[in-house]
């Protein structure tokens, strides 16, 4: 049943809806100066069937999400809200789940209620409401799975958190759901020397070792530290001072969940100086408390004196984009001074880029030592991708990575204009990680090649790519993994403003941890285009992989895109879309099968 | 975060606008019409120099939000370069604004040079401008402002024929004076 607050966000993109299709944003007057007023509103509507999954929660159920961006500009002052809201219907009940755990399933649930334990490593990691459930890979054949819908409104009772050898460490706390809130706010003021926000924000310095947090969507990840933050641009001084406490993306839209924020402290300055116009120099220090303290997991319990957590991440950076005509540098270096439930924790980081350019090439030598320096991941972070420090891989973006915390590599660019129509790049990475302290070792080889060719004055273009990636156990003598990666995107254009496109990628993948034989995984999508009204597409995705979760290996979807206006769209999707391993810049998650039917609308005004 | 009333959110969304506008047009021929102001903001370029929107006041100027990740980014990229070229004397620039992260931001050089971009480059790794202009962080999306600072147009993603109504419009609001 869709709660009436629900009801309102619905009606709110209803009434959107009905505002001039021509977006521009709607500009007014106060006292003669222009006032602008931006909407986005982004919704998407969901009917999830049966995707395979041996997860009963996750089939025949609905779901309502929204998003309204809200922005007013006034002379130098901008003011932007967004408001979520998430409602799902028909959904399973908990009961319904076979084999139960029965201690999970009152409402509030018995305090000795089991939490989620990774398989893998044993720990703790989520302490939410969960319920049993068969799994072959699992320790003991037994997973334990959150369960994931909770009622606007409801308040559950967080289950205990058990050590390893079983014993209560954490009392629980309340949770709770509401169907429509304010997820992001600030008040900004900016000038051609001075910004300074109040509220929510987002904040990367240098290349990401001691603080980056940005919106990633395809992980369905938008943090930003809820606080304030000045920008200062002097001549030839900058500076950065910020400090607020960690808001996360309550609704997971992938697992259909509420998350609660971490309300991790952060705290961050950064100076700068550029130097004869071209060498900028510049040190920051990064200092965080989180509010999940690891070596007193206890909230309130006065019986524990240990020190508190803490995070502490010192660096200096050198930018020098254009230090000669023909040469760009980068390099930085960061400290790992933490301390991680009573145990101090230290690590080094250093990352390095040189560019060089010579006529039609430009030529990248990448360098990374990462030794033990580990990933700042939120006091709350269910799925593993809520983090806040986010350093260079050298990879590609969406290669999955297995180690990045303490491994030294180096890679070399080549981008090529070979004619107008004509331009290729490749990269060569080798690379020596430690994935499991210093007695281990791997060795690493990343190489990938593509080619850019256009014609028809550039209307059609077919870019075709091939990667390969092996990562060897050194100790053991063993394979670790083994990728051969084939991708395309071409189109051709048929006049008129029609279009015919296909893009795809195929994976041939062998990694004994997650099979005992190679598979195949991909998608192939074919898209006649009908500029700029309409696009329509057709796909398939596939995965070989033999996995007891999921039992359907093949999906075939259909897709139609309007765009009423050249911002605002309607997408009407069915079929289904594969489960897997998602990887950005080297921070993964694991996203489930879809099989059902969606519609989403983007609206801008 | 925090809860609000529905009542807020709809007495928003109820703001009338000044300008009259009818249904979206897309039809070359039409002069494009005035729309609000464009918010002010200062990035670097691959360089390493501080670029302000304010420096282009009294230019038509085409903010692109693209990645080096983003296919159709690329599809489209070399028709804004020479609609770049063509117009340039006549006051029109193309502002190129990277979300590349820290991650791929050092191949956005190459990627330039690769394709032989001449407009301004510029990064914007904390996707601050990006949360103004693009909440979305939909890509590729241009936002076309006129000599007198205001939004004329917001396109979203690409598909070919695109770029003959995003040269229509760039045409429209030069010969605006």
């Amino acid at each position: 049943m869709i709660r009436s607050r629900t009801l309102g966000a619905l009606a709110l993109a209803a009434a959107a809806l009905a505002f001039p299709s021509s977006a521009r944003a709607l500009d007014f007057r106060i006292k003669g100066e222009a006032l602008r007023l931006d909407l986005t509103e982004s919704m998407y509507l969901a009917a999830h069937l049966d995707d395979g999954s041996s997860d009963v929660t996750t089939l025949n159920y609905g779901e309502l999400l929204n998003r309204l961006y809200a922005q007013l500009a006034w002379r130098h002052f901008l003011f932007s809200v967004r408001f979520d809201s998430g409602a799902w219907f028909h959904t399973p009940d908990a009961n319904s789940s076979l084999p139960s755990n029965p201690l999970c399933q009152t409402m509030p649930p018995d305090p000795s209620c089991v939490v989620r334990v990774d398989p893998t490593t044993g720990q703790i990691t989520d302490g939410r409401l969960v319920h049993q459930q068969a799994d072959p890979s699992a320790p003991n054949g037994t997973a334990y799975v959150p369960y994931r819908f909770l009622p606007p409104g409801t308040v559950v009772w967080r289950g205990r958190q058990l050590d390893r050898k079983g014993n209560v460490v954490s009392s629980g706390a309340a949770l709770g759901v509401s169907a429509f809130y304010l997820e992001k706010i600030a008040l900004t003021y900016s000038d051609r020397n001075i910004e300074a926000t109040l509220g929510d924000f987002y904040v990367n310095l240098g290349r990401g070792l001691v603080l980056s947090i940005r919106k990633i969507d395809e992980l369905g990840v938008d943090t930003t530290l809820s606080g304030a933050k000045v920008v200062i641009h002097r001549g030839n001084f900058g500076a950065v001072a910020l400090a607020g406490w960690s808001n996360m993306q309550n609704i997971d839209q992938a697992q259909a969940q509420w998350i609660e924020d971490s309300n991790d402290l952060l705290s961050a300055l950064h100076v700068d100086y550029r130097f004869f116009d071209r060498i900028l120099i510049g040190a920051h220090g990064v200092f965080g408390w989180p509010f999940h303290d690891t070596a007193c997991p206890v909230a309130g319990d006065s019986s524990c004196n240990k020190p508190h957590d803490y995070y502490l991440r010192p660096g200096v950076m050198l930018d020098a984009p254009r230090l000669f005509s023909w040469l760009g540098l980068y390099a930085e270096y960061a400290r790992e001074q933490d301390r991680v439930g009573t145990a101090p924790q230290k690590g080094n980081a250093f990352y390095g880029a040189l560019t060089a350019y010579a006529g039609r090439t430009t030529w990248l030598l990448e360098t990374k030592w990462y030794d033990n320096y580990q990933p700042w991941h939120a006091s709350n972070d269910p799925f593993g991708n809520l983090v806040y420090t986010v350093p260079p891989t050298l990879e590609r973006v969406i290669t999955q990575i297995n180690n990045n915390t303490d491994i030294l590599a180096g890679r070399l660019r080549l981008d090529v204009r070979a004619t107008d129509l004509l331009n290729v790049y490749a990269s060569v990475e080798v690379g020596r990680s430690h994935p499991a302290g210093p007695t281990s070792q791997d060795s690493l080889v990343d190489a990938y090649f593509g080619a850019e060719v256009r014609w028809d004055e550039g209307r059609s273009h077919f870019f075709p790519f091939l990667g390969y990636r092996a990562e060897h156990d050194d100790i053991a003598d063993a394979l670790e993994e083994h990728l051969v990666a084939v991708e395309w995107d071409g189109a051709q254009y048929l006049g008129r403003g029609l279009s015919v496109e296909t893009s795809g990628l195929i994976w041939f993948r062998e990694k004994p941890v997650s099979s005992a034989v190679g598979w195949r995984e991909g998608n192939v999508y074919v898209s006649l285009k009908w500029s700029p009204r309409l696009v329509a597409s057709l796909g398939y995705e596939f995965t070989t992989l033999v996995d007891a979760t999921n039992s359907i290996h093949n999906f075939f979807n259909g897709a139609l895109t309007w765009n009423i206006t050249p911002a605002t769209s309607l997408g009407v999707f069915a079929g289904g879309n594969r489960p897997g391993l998602k990887c950005i810049s080297g921070v993964c998650r694991v996203f489930p099968a879809f099989q059902g039917a969606r519609l989403e609308l983007t609206l801008r005004l | 975060m925090r809860r609000l009333t529905v009542p807020l959110a709809l007495a928003l969304a109820s703001c009338a606008p000044s300008t009259a506008n009818g249904p979206g047009a897309q039809s070359p021929s039409e002069s494009v019409a005035l729309g609000a102001a464009a918010s002010d903001f200062t990035l670097k370029d691959i360089d390493g120099r501080s670029v302000r929107l304010s420096d282009y006041a009294g230019q038509v100027v085409l903010l692109d939000f693209w990645a080096t990740w983003c296919v159709p980014c690329e599809a489209e990229i070399p028709h804004l370069e020479e609609l770049y070229e063509q117009n340039k004397s006549r006051g029109f620039v193309v502002l190129g604004i990277s979300m590349d992260g820290p991650e791929t931001i050092a191949n956005v050089v190459g990627f330039a040079r690769r394709l032989n971009l001449n407009f301004p480059m510029l990064l914007d790794e904390e996707t601050r401008v990006t949360g103004i202009y693009n909440p979305k962080r939909t890509a590729p999306l241009s936002i076309l402002i006129d000599r007198a600072g205001r939004i004329v147009r917001v396109r979203q993603g690409y598909s070919a024929g695109d770029e003959n109504l995003v040269a229509a419009d760039v045409q429209s609001a030069l010969a605006v004076k």
